[in-house]
């Protein structure tokens, strides 16, 4: 049997892994992408704990996440085709018209 | 065996995301991204979970990326992103997170794993016929009205994305 605590320690070695991916890139495509490594490393802790616990509840809040995740994505990639369109860049750093 | 298993794979996970985070080519990323998916997924089966492993390899690795490699090929990548930050700061940021990941093992280390377990057990969802049933039995049940707000919100999403990507009315 694995120990609960190999899954916590991988899923936070994702989940860091993830954030350090989202603040050191400016491709708003990879910063989706981190995002998705983060849910993923939510996903691990969620199902391993729930597993552990002989109870069913986290691995179904798992494939919520799941859902949430392709909402997230379809509305996020709609934004960044609308930003795209109107600046040529997919840069987040240039995504500064409502900055002072 | 299970722990070499579970070694393997999570040796696996964190390398593909490591790519994940460091390639200069987007393409690459969303490959190494399929990779984490795949190898999250036996991670999934091993614990025992083969509904949320299954799940995890059609809507992730089957249509989330799909969504991706379709944006990717519509973007003109050469001269839409520099995607560079100085070195001060990438230290900065890399530094912040190992710090995070210090703050989380110290809480992981604090916490006491000593919930009291559930009627779930291995043996228990083989006698009531399965994981898929007895999960969609729970998800029908005490979980329908949070089934329905997520339903709601995928709807909610889709509408969201056509009308957000559709080209504005020409002058």
């Amino acid at each position: 049997m694995i120990p609960l605590y190999y899954y916590t320690i991988l899923s936070a070695v994702l989940f860091v892994i993830g954030l350090i991916g989202f603040l050191i890139r400016r491709n708003i495509i990879l910063l989706f992408m981190s995002i998705e490594v983060m849910l993923n490393a939510v996903n691990i802790n969620l199902v391993s704990f729930s597993s552990y616990y002989d109870s069913l509840d986290g691995q179904i809040l798992s494939i919520f996440v799941m859902a949430i995740a392709a909402a997230e994505a379809a509305v996020g990639f709609g934004i960044l085709i609308a930003f795209y369109r109107n600046k040529n860049v997919i840069d987040s750093d240039k995504a500064d018209l409502m900055k002072w | 065996m299970k722990q070499v298993v579970f070694f393997i794979l999570s040796i696996i996970s964190i390398f593909s995301a490591l790519m994940v985070i460091s390639r200069k080519n987007v393409v690459h990323s969303a490959l190494s991204l399929v990779l984490l998916f795949f190898s999250t997924s036996g991670l999934f089966v091993l614990i025992g979970a083969e509904l949320v492993a299954a799940l995890q390899i059609f809507l992730y690795a089957g249509a989330i990326i799909v969504i991706y490699l379709f944006v990717i090929m519509m973007i003109d990548l050469r001269k839409g992103t520099t995607d560079d930050i100085g070195t001060m700061p990438k230290m900065f940021i890399v530094g912040a997170g190992v710090l995070f990941f210090a703050e989380i093992i110290y809480l992981l280390s604090k916490a006491n794993y000593s919930g009291i377990k559930d009627i779930y057990s291995g043996e228990k969802i083989k006698e009531l016929g399965g994981m898929t049933g007895v999960l969609a039995k729970i998800m029908y049940t005490k979980y329908l009205y949070p089934f329905e707000i997520v339903s709601l919100i995928l709807l909610i999403a889709m509408i969201g994305a056509i009308v957000l990507a559709k080209r504005a009315d020409k002058k």
